[in-house]
């Protein structure tokens, strides 16, 4: 509610993490490294390891409103630590969109926040 | 009171009969008719609610290409168009529907950009919205699915072939087969 009117923003999964598989129900996991190792990075003084799955993209309208839902599954039993993001645009590890700059991947919003590595469980029983 | 009562059922199937959703399948282009897609499970659901004049829309993409954006519009068929369609700014001419050519067939049209259907590992993926309040009318239409996405958007690709062609149409199989859509 109340973002940039007409805008894509792609929203996604970041799974804290050490080694993860390459897929997330049905979707690919990113940012993986060699053997399945997670990425490290490093956001708002943070630095912690992680991956990311791409669910969606949320358009928005003249108000600047947009939603969107996804099933995500079936899932592997765990627990995950995971960051939601919406990022600044539409394209980033997906065909068809921007390229996986500044301008589309950057994170607008992340959940719960508000810093990096704040995380909420998800656990798959 | 027997007379009441049946008025009051025929009434309410009235409203039944116009809620009632819309399911049709895509077919291949305008732009594009390689892409991949299943025809056969993929469709389109649409209804309008009388009461709220809302129109909700379900787009379902089945085996297309993997991991991809694919931007869903309506096409309105028209000579001039109102900005808005909705909640959504419509793309004219200063208000005069754009003339354009696709499958040897000319008309004018008028788009309106609704969101975006991801798809997953397998091609699949969804996405529902709902526009309104529409204003009262008749719309003749066609929806479109793009080869990509940010056509008429911020934060996407550019509109070009690459992004903006049309890969699905529906109803087709040819570009100005429509749908009418009456908002009461």
């Amino acid at each position: 509610m109340g973002a940039t009117p007409g805008k894509l923003y792609q929203v996604d999964l970041t799974i804290f993490c050490t080694t993860f598989p390459t897929t997330f129900g049905q979707f690919p996991v990113l940012g993986l490294n060699p053997y399945g190792t997670c990425q490290t990075n490093t956001r708002q003084g943070v630095t912690a390891s992680e991956a990311f799955v791409e669910v969606g993209v949320v358009a928005t309208d003249m108000h600047g409103n947009g939603s969107f839902k996804v099933v995500v599954g079936p899932v592997p039993s765990g627990t995950y630590n995971v960051e939601f993001r919406v990022l600044n645009g539409a394209g980033c590890g997906l065909i068809g969109g921007g390229p996986c700059d500044q301008d589309h991947s950057s994170a607008d919003f992340q959940s719960p926040g508000p810093i990096f590595g704040d995380t909420t469980t998800i656990t798959v029983p | 009171m027997k007379r009441i009562f049946l008025m009051v059922v025929a009434l309410l199937l009235s409203v039944i009969a116009a809620s009632a959703a819309t399911t049709q399948k895509w077919t291949a282009g305008w732009d594009n008719f390689s892409e991949p897609l299943n025809y056969n499970k993929s469709k389109i659901t649409w209804s309008v609610n009388p009461t709220t004049s809302k129109l909700s829309v379900t787009f379902k993409l089945v085996g297309a290409t993997p991991s991809k954006l694919y931007q869903v519009t309506i096409h309105f068929f028209c000579t001039t168009f109102p900005p808005t369609f909705g909640q959504f700014p419509t793309e004219t001419n200063n208000g005069a529907c754009v003339t354009i050519t696709r499958q040897g067939v000319t008309a004018s049209v008028a788009a309106v950009e609704l969101g975006v259907v991801t798809t997953d590992i397998n091609g699949n993926g969804t996405f529902a919205v709902v526009v309104g309040p529409v204003a009262s009318g008749t719309y003749t239409i066609e929806f479109v699915a793009r080869n990509g996405a940010g056509c008429g958007l911020v934060g996407g690709g550019p509109c070009d072939t690459n992004h903006a062609a049309g890969d699905f149409q529906s109803p087709g199989p040819t570009f100005g087969d429509t749908t009418t859509i009456t908002i009461p």
